[in-house]
């Protein structure tokens, strides 16, 4: 993944991480079968336009796992995820692209919080209220 | 309409074993390429001792928890009280929220309980917060969680 932004040991409050990617057409089946989370809306066309989207909706959760990897990925080993939250604000459809911003709004000694949103290539807001904690050691 | 009579009521514990393919599976789902979870000589010779599962695994076990507290027969107490559906087809997930407290391992044994922290209705819609604890075989806590659902009244 690449991430943008300070590294650990520049990063300061209000400093900003980010990284994007392109959703893949497959992402329902395959988080389905990774996940067990079945929910039709992630992959029915006609059941998701009869709940009012466009189409089926990548899985919010898929997202949030985006995120995680945003995190983990840029603290590295031996650092370590020790809390994520989020509310799923929009719908992100297969092929759009998000990107996820996380700004470091405490550091601590050996513990560093992210407020953070994701959004589509249009800046739709997909997920808000995103919160994270990271233990560096 | 929401009854707050059925705060603190517990579902399970359901029981989860993780398998090695199942927690790479989700690793290469999210092309989570951390090395700690899909490298087992890498993770071999880190403090974990071995492959590690990516932390939103934990959806996994959670997630169908509380898909399976859906059918419990107390939880369709709980339904025919609170004047809504509980299900898949009118339920969207609103929000997650996870606290890791120990990395889980292919071989695990998690086992999950189920209980409803809050049901409440805003703008016509009907939330249910879902609260999960997760402990390992030991007994030690791995994961807590709060996933709201929404649905449709």
């Amino acid at each position: 993944m690449e991430i943008k932004g300070k590294s650990i040991d520049k990063i300061e409050v209000g400093d900003e991480i980010s990284a994007s990617k392109v959703v893949p057409m497959d992402e329902g089946i395959r988080y389905a079968e990774a996940s067990g989370d079945w929910n039709p809306l992630h992959l029915d066309d006609d059941f998701a336009q009869m709940a009012g989207y466009k189409g089926k909706i990548t899985h919010g959760l898929y997202q949030m796992a985006f995120c995680a990897t945003l995190f983990t990925d840029w603290v590295g080993d031996p650092g370590r995820l020790k809390r994520l939250e989020c509310r799923f604000s929009g719908p992100l459809y297969p092929g759009e692209t998000i990107t996820i911003k996380a700004m470091v709004n405490k550091r601590e000694e050996d513990v560093l919080s992210f407020d953070y949103e994701a959004e589509n290539q249009d800046g739709v807001k997909t997920i808000t209220k995103g919160e994270a904690e990271i233990s560096l050691k | 309409m929401a009854e707050p009579k059925y705060k603190g009521k517990k579902f399970g514990p359901y029981e989860n074993i993780v398998e090695i393919d199942d927690t790479k599976k989700y690793a290469e789902a999210t092309d989570d390429l951390n090395l700690l979870c899909v490298d087992e000589e890498y993770a071999k010779k880190s403090k974990y001792g071995g492959i590690i599962a990516p932390p939103m695994y934990a959806v996994t076990y959670t997630v169908s928890s509380v898909m399976n507290s859906f059918t419990d027969p107390s939880m369709l107490e709980v339904v025919a009280g609170l004047g809504f559906e509980i299900s898949l087809q009118t339920g969207v997930h609103g929000e997650q929220k996870f606290e890791f407290f120990k990395p889980v391992k292919p071989g695990d044994k998690i086992s999950t309980e189920v209980e409803i922290l809050n049901v409440y209705t805003k703008r016509n819609l009907n939330f249910i917060d879902f609260g999960t604890t997760s402990k390992n075989q030991a007994g030690e806590l791995v994961t807590k969680g709060i996933l709201t659902m929404i649905f449709r009244g």
